[in-house]
């Protein structure tokens, strides 16, 4: 441990982001207390949490889920932005936002907020390397690639994936420059293209046995996404190499204290 | 629904050190993408731990350890009340590396750090009644582990009640 655990500004912090260049930090919470808090952060720990950005989703602690809540915080490829997805809920018209905070030292506390059109429920993004695109889940149809400028976002292109039940993580992978997603209630992988969203194609994994994935990341030639499995099934790691778009491993965690419960996923580079 | 509130945390730990070059700018530009060293993931039970599974040549998973953060997880809930699993904590990046960081820079020699911050807050209502807890079989690797010996537990107590429902 570096220093010592910081407490988080909101209440049921469930993602984080982190900018190497700012040396900062920051949370987004779903709860009662719903926003984004920052931090700086050092070889000697982190400082404390600045204010809450606050979301007024009127939740819940913890949220009743998972429409309604804070999806992903991330940092733009430049890392001069700060990026929240925030889920709406198509059933009480209550419409899904990316917020974007200004980064210039430490992270502004007013931000813009975008409802690109067709979209309702942004979940998990990935940033497009080399670009200020950013690649967006929505868990009502599939993907889309918005383009982000003056901290606005529009829809660049978007694709629905058939059959789908919330395609909801995203990665990334630099060995094929697309963007990789995933179901939790399937057990595929979709490859959609980083310039629009188009789909390029499918990898099923069924054969393996898991109930649907969960988060995902890419590196090197390969995808490491993670299903948390039901309870029956154990949580696993299945490993996909972009490449060939075939299954290398499907890693069991039983026996490491993980269950239904887990979460991730963060790569070592 | 018997819930307790307790004080959400961030922790941030060192999951790696090594001397270094930095790189010369502008050359590798079209070299192949670089496999990880390691898979991160956070259990999000009652005694929340972070996996650490190592990437070896081949970009395949061994496996690797976990560690305690100290803290619990969290779980949402679902409209009937229920434990909103899998994906309990609704989001995409529970946990995140920051890493290579070069401190200071720009000296010939660089010292490369990489961070691992993750939340070991918590929330916890509805919990399984079944916890697991790292084997035994799994420590001996330990010495092998992406962590560095220095970030094994917490010192903070994260369990501090703050309210009850």
């Amino acid at each position: 441990m570096v220093g010592k655990p910081v407490a988080v500004n909101g209440e049921f912090p469930n993602t984080v982001a982190a900018s190497l260049k700012n040396k900062v930090v920051c949370v987004g919470s779903s709860g009662a207390k719903a926003g984004v808090s920052c931090s700086s952060f050092s070889d000697k720990g982190m400082g404390p949490m600045d204010n809450l950005r606050p979301f007024d989703l009127g939740q819940t602690t913890p949220p009743v889920g998972p429409l309604n809540t804070v999806s992903q915080a991330f940092f733009s490829d430049d890392e001069k932005t700060l990026f929240t997805t925030v889920k709406g809920d198509p059933t009480k018209n209550n419409t899904g936002f990316l917020a974007s905070f200004s980064v210039c030292g430490s992270v502004s506390q007013e931000g813009s907020r975008s409802s690109p059109d067709g979209t309702a429920v942004l979940f998990g993004s990935t940033i497009i390397p080399g670009s200020t695109d950013i690649f967006v889940t929505d868990a009502s149809f599939g993907g889309a690639v918005l383009s982000v400028s003056n901290n606005l976002a529009t829809v660049k292109g978007k694709a629905a994936i058939d059959g789908q039940k919330a395609t909801c993580w995203a990665t990334f992978s630099p060995a094929t420059k697309t963007a990789f997603v995933t179901d939790v209630g399937t057990n595929k992988i979709v490859e959609m293209s980083a310039t629009d969203a188009s789909i390029v194609g499918q990898i099923d994994l069924s054969a393996n046995g898991d109930p649907g994935l969960v988060d995902l990341k890419a590196a090197g030639n390969f995808i490491y996404a993670l299903s948390p499995g039901n309870g029956t099934t154990p949580p696993a790691i299945t490993v996909v190499d972009a490449t060939t778009k075939k299954q290398v491993q499907h890693q069991v965690l039983d026996g490491m204290g993980a269950s239904k419960n887990a979460q991730g996923i963060a790569v070592h580079l | 629904m018997h819930a307790s509130l307790v004080l959400p945390l961030l922790s941030i730990a060192f999951i790696g050190s090594v001397s270094g070059r930095p790189s010369s700018c502008g050359a590798g530009a079209s070299a192949a993408p670089k496999n990880g060293k390691a898979v991160y993931i956070i259990s999000n039970e009652k005694e929340n731990q972070v996996l650490a599974l190592p990437i070896d040549a081949s970009g395949l998973l061994s496996q690797g350890t976990c560690t305690a953060t100290g803290g619990a997880g969290s779980i949402a809930v679902d409209a009937n009340n229920q434990p909103a699993v899998p994906d309990a904590l609704v989001s995409q990046s529970a946990l995140t590396v920051a890493g290579n960081v070069s401190l200071p820079p720009p000296p010939r020699e660089i010292l490369l750090f990489s961070f691992l911050i993750f939340p070991s807050f918590s929330l916890r209502s509805m919990l399984d009644p079944i916890q697991h807890l790292c084997s035994q079989s799994i420590e001996p690797t330990r010495q092998n582990s992406p962590w560095s010996e220095n970030l094994l537990r917490s010192t903070e107590n994260s369990q501090t009640p703050l309210r009850h429902h």
